[in-house]
């Protein structure tokens, strides 16, 4: 079966968005990977990493600004007729029974007795004998990504590909499924070789994969591949897979948040991330809670975000001093203690000094002086903005500073006129 | 650094010309319109056929549309507010706007007429104001429909916040309820104008028992080009329409559309853009208007303080109760029985064969109605999914579908019956160049609102041409399909009128239906065969709604909405 070439294999693939105004967000930047076949791949990443950009150029659903895909050495133009792909949100036509659903999955040349019992094994295969003629709108979210991965199943492809499958579903179900999936995947009756789940969820990758593809954000990179060699059936508890969640949580950790000098920080025009200040004080309020001091994994659990925005969020309460980040813990430092304790008119006093040390505010903060009526509009913002920082989403940007800003009363924004100028006593 | 200033100061100088200018505009205008009104009467204005005097006409036009809209603004506000707040009213009121909507203009056109020339004898406003009220009639019913909609809709938690600070009614109904069905209201509105532009000639120019009315304005300015023959005239008044729909569009619903988008109720903003209006830009840069906005800010932060409200609104959500059902209901039966007794004695004698004759032109309209709105879907369902998949198209086209739509197409009628003189055959055509857009619209609108991972799924299951449109696209848009076949249907009974009865060339022009009946009852006063045609065409519409069309459009609502 090992042929020696890879099932796929992308060279210098890059995506780039338009934004307003001309500008670029880079998504994807110079991807190369090869997968083998016979592998459960997973795609790991914060979120903005684009992972779901990846999976959509990998099955040819999106045409990439440069660079190429090929499939089994050939190169790859419309979409691959060998991939099948489940969505995070089921994608089920709602005017059509379970069954009209999975039939849609079969391709056009096969006759109707046959297709008839493609559909019968899929739906058995799934455990959904039973609800054939019930429309998808009357049955669970987990019963409707059965019929998703059955429609998927059914047309017999070579590689299933899953789009954060589990993420809209319940815990118990989601964990259910996820066996599910394995077992129809091992038992090789499906005809699967491959299967690519894109996931932000790091149990449910080293749970399910074979090969784990670390992706790093701003902009979207491969930033490591994992082979992760745990025997199968994987135990959840084990410190054996403790392990590997730890090790990967320590690779993501150490991508998205280098351990760099902290003056050197400091000083570098670097973009703030996305984060709001009730975030920011709602951290600092579970650090209190576990004596000052959690692992990145621990408090994205118990803020229940994803990894990502948690990191987003412990990031830009580093950048106004109030938490250290060392390896991937998080702590309070003396000022975010004071903080916290402070009453409202404290807190926004102390927020506004921390503010005016973070290098991006402090030049917004001068262009604003500097300008002839006292005012900048929004899109020369923006624009600058989207100059300084071209991987970064700058409408998004340009949304959390002003955000932070008018909670520090340093600066207002008249969202009729679309204009920021400065709050009179700090002229 | 100089250049900068001196960029500002002109621009600040541009915008405020632009503001200035449009002023003294409305300066004239009103000093034309205060001449018009307090004139004494004159059934009859001659009209001018220069082109340089349709200038006043259009705006003649213009003012009585929009004070039709602002009565529309007052009826919709008090009887949705009355049908949306209180269960018995609502009960007799939401029939009665259903009937109301399917009465053609020229059913209210004698009662109206006749009244206000009765108040005012010696005036033009009397005749002004039967002019406008009948504008209102083809603007205000789907206006008060939606606001009604939007006040049943509003979240309790928004209304319960406000009762729990101890807001009034009265400030509750403008600072939550008014607010929370501002974008369906706008939009609305839009259609609504255009459908007052569709009567326009009819509202300008009539003939009641034998006599003629004549309003100076672009309807009758038209409607004698056309009588005489005169095709320079004619373009003439085409023109002046566009530019006044054009004009309206730019400075009045543009700025608003972009001025209600902050009204959506939406928890993530869309990446679609927000509608822009260079209009609502040159207000909002203007110094001028930036005074009277400061000063109006001041005084409604005055009034705040002067008056806190202590009184606090009491609840009135009790069960109705069988006493109070039964009171409701004897006093409804009474007023019902005395109606139709009263309408029966007004109807009087007809004779048997004219009440059959009723009843067949009534179904040849009906025939003719359902043509047009077939031939709508065939032709609109196909080329509105092609437009509402592509985000690019629909963007560009729906600006030019929303003007093409609010010009009044019975102005371009005269036209269409000389290329086809069998006017029996032709009126289908005619119906159809009014209200096909109301399927277009629901079409294109059905066809954006398929999920974009249906779309994906669509692509990764190989799906045909053929197919994604029999999976996919078809079925998507069937309810809006739907609405929009029930609107186009309405809209083509009411333009049955002018569809069916029109004077070309001093000739003319009568097709075998309801619609042409009820003009010829009108112009000879035989007014009791007139309100019978009209209750006739009424009963048909409504009940064809209720037996065809409000069950297919449940069940399509049912089976094929996404989650």
């Amino acid at each position: 079966m090992d042929t020696g070439i890879p099932i796929f294999e992308l060279r210098n693939v890059t995506m780039r968005f338009k934004m307003s105004a001309g500008n670029y967000l880079v998504g994807l930047d110079s991807i190369n990977l090869k997968i083998e076949e016979d592998k459960v791949v997973a795609l790991l990443g914060p979120s903005g990493a684009g992972k779901s950009t990846l999976l959509r150029i990998i099955t040819g659903l999106l045409k990439p600004t440069s660079g190429d895909v090929y499939y089994k050495g050939v190169l790859q133009k419309s979409v691959n007729e060998k991939m099948a792909m489940v969505f995070q949100n089921f994608a089920l036509f709602p005017w059509k029974t379970v069954s009209e659903n999975i039939m849609l999955g079969i391709k056009r040349e096969v006759d109707p007795s046959e297709a008839g019992k493609l559909v019968t094994e899929a739906i058995d295969m799934v455990g959904l004998e039973g609800f054939e003629d019930v429309y998808p709108k009357e049955i669970s979210g987990g019963m409707k990504q059965r019929v998703g991965i059955a429609r998927a199943l059914v047309s017999k492809p070579e590689v299933l590909c899953m789009d954060e499958p589990f993420s809209a579903l319940d815990a118990l179900t989601a964990e259910n499924l996820r066996e599910e999936v394995l077992d129809i995947w091992s038992g090789r009756e499906s005809g699967l070789s491959n299967i690519i789940i894109v996931t932000h969820n790091i149990s449910e990758a080293v749970y399910m994969s074979d090969e784990i593809i670390i992706l790093a954000s701003n902009p979207g990179s491969v930033k490591s591949i994992y082979q992760n060699t745990l025997p199968f059936p994987r135990d959840q508890k084990s410190s054996a897979f403790l392990k590997t969640v730890d090790t990967i949580h320590g690779i993501l950790t150490a991508n998205i948040m280098p351990d760099l000098p902290s003056k050197e920080v400091k000083e570098k025009l670097s973009p703030i991330p996305r984060a709001s200040v009730s975030e920011i004080t709602g951290l600092l309020e579970v650090l209190d809670d576990n004596k000052g001091r959690l692992d990145l994994f621990d408090l994205s659990d118990e803020i229940k975000r994803d990894f990502g925005t948690t990191i987003s969020i412990a990031l830009a309460a580093e950048m106004v001093g109030f938490v250290e980040t060392p390896s991937h813990d998080v702590i309070f430092t003396q000022l975010g203690k004071r903080f916290l304790n402070a009453d409202v008119n404290e807190r926004k006093l102390m927020f506004k000094d921390q503010l005016l040390k973070i290098p991006l505010v402090k030049v917004i903060f001068d262009m604003i002086v500097n300008s002839e009526s006292g005012t900048i509009t929004h899109e020369d913002c923006e624009n600058f903005l989207a100059e300084k920082f071209p991987n970064e989403n700058s409408e998004e940007l340009f949304e959390t500073i002003v955000n932070l800003s008018l909670y520090a009363e340093l600066i207002d924004y008249d969202s009729r006129d679309e204009e920021l100028s400065l709050i009179s006593q700090n002229i | 650094m100089d250049r900068v200033i001196e960029k500002k100061i002109l621009r600040f100088s541009l915008y405020d010309l632009v503001v200035l200018a449009i002023l003294a505009l409305l300066v004239w205008g009103i000093s034309l319109l205060a001449n018009r009104w307090t004139g004494t009467i004159t059934y009859q204005a001659s009209i001018s056929m220069s082109p340089f005097a349709l200038i006043g006409y259009t705006f003649l036009s213009m003012s009585r549309g929009f004070i039709a809209y602002g009565f529309s603004l007052i009826f919709t506000f008090t009887y949705g507010y009355l049908a949306a707040r209180n269960r018995y009213a609502e009960r007799v009121l939401i029939p009665v706007l259903d009937i109301l909507q399917s009465i053609p203009v020229l059913g209210f056109l004698p009662g109206i007429v006749l009244g206000m020339i009765a108040l005012f004898p010696h005036s033009n406003i009397g005749l002004e104001l039967a002019s406008i009220i009948m504008i209102f009639t083809g603007q205000v019913w789907n206006i008060t429909f939606s606001f009604y909609q939007s006040l049943k809709s509003v979240p309790h938690d928004l209304t319960d916040a406000s009762k729990i600070y101890g807001l009034s009614k009265w400030r509750i109904f403008w600072t939550v309820e008014v607010p929370y069905s501002m974008p369906g209201l706008v939009w609305n509105s839009m259609m609504g104008m255009a459908g007052g532009w569709f009567f326009l000639a009819v509202c300008e120019a009539f003939t009641l028992e034998g006599k003629n009315f004549m309003l100076p304005g672009i309807g009758s300015y038209m409607a004698v080009a056309t009588n005489n023959g005169y095709v320079q005239g004619e373009i003439y008044a085409i023109l002046a329409m566009i530019l006044m729909i054009l004009a309206i569009d730019m400075f009045f619903w543009r700025p608003i559309v972009a001025w209600a988008n902050k009204f959506k109720m939406e928890e993530i903003s869309s990446d679609e853009g927000e509608p822009k209006s260079f209009f609502l830009d040159v207000l909002k840069n203007s110094h001028v208007l930036k005074f009277f906005r400061e000063l109006l800010n001041l005084r409604k932060f005055q009034i705040r303080i002067i008056r806190p409200d202590i009184k606090q609104a009491l609840p009135d959500d009790k069960e109705p109760g069988k006493v109070g059902n039964a009171i409701f209901y004897s006093v409804l039966g009474f007023i019902a029985a005395i109606s139709a007794w009263k309408f029966a004695t007004f109807i009087g004698n007809v004779n048997f064969g004219e009440f059959v004759k009723i009843l067949s032109y009534d179904g040849f309209t009906a025939l003719r109605v359902y043509a047009a709105v077939a031939i709508s879907i065939a032709w609109a369902l196909p080329a509105g999914i092609i437009i509402g998949k592509s985000q690019k198209l629909s963007k560009r086209m729906q600006g030019i579908v929303q003007i093409l739509a609010s010009f009044p197409a019975p102005m371009i009628y005269p036209w269409f019956v000389l290329i086809f003189p069998q006017i029996n055959w032709s009126s289908i055509l005619l119906m159809l160049l009014g209200t096909q857009w109301y399927v277009l619209f629901n079409v294109i609108a059905g066809t954006s609102s398929v999920p974009y991972q249906l779309k994906e799924a669509s692509k990764m299951l190989k799906f045909s041409k053929k197919e994604l449109w029999q999976n996919l696209y078809i079925p998507a848009v069937m309810p809006y399909l739907i609405t929009g076949a029930i609107t186009a249907a309405g809209g083509a009974w009411n333009a049955s009128i002018v569809a069916e009865y029109m004077s070309v060339n001093g000739k003319l022009l009568e097709a075998n239906g309801i619609g042409a009946l009820i003009n010829v009852f009108t112009n000879s006063g035989e007014l009791n065969l007139m309100a019978l045609s009209v209750l006739i065409m009424s009963i048909t519409v409504v009940a064809v709604n209720r037996l065809l069309w409000h069950p297919l459009q449940k069940w399509t609502a049912e089976k094929f909405r996404f989650e």
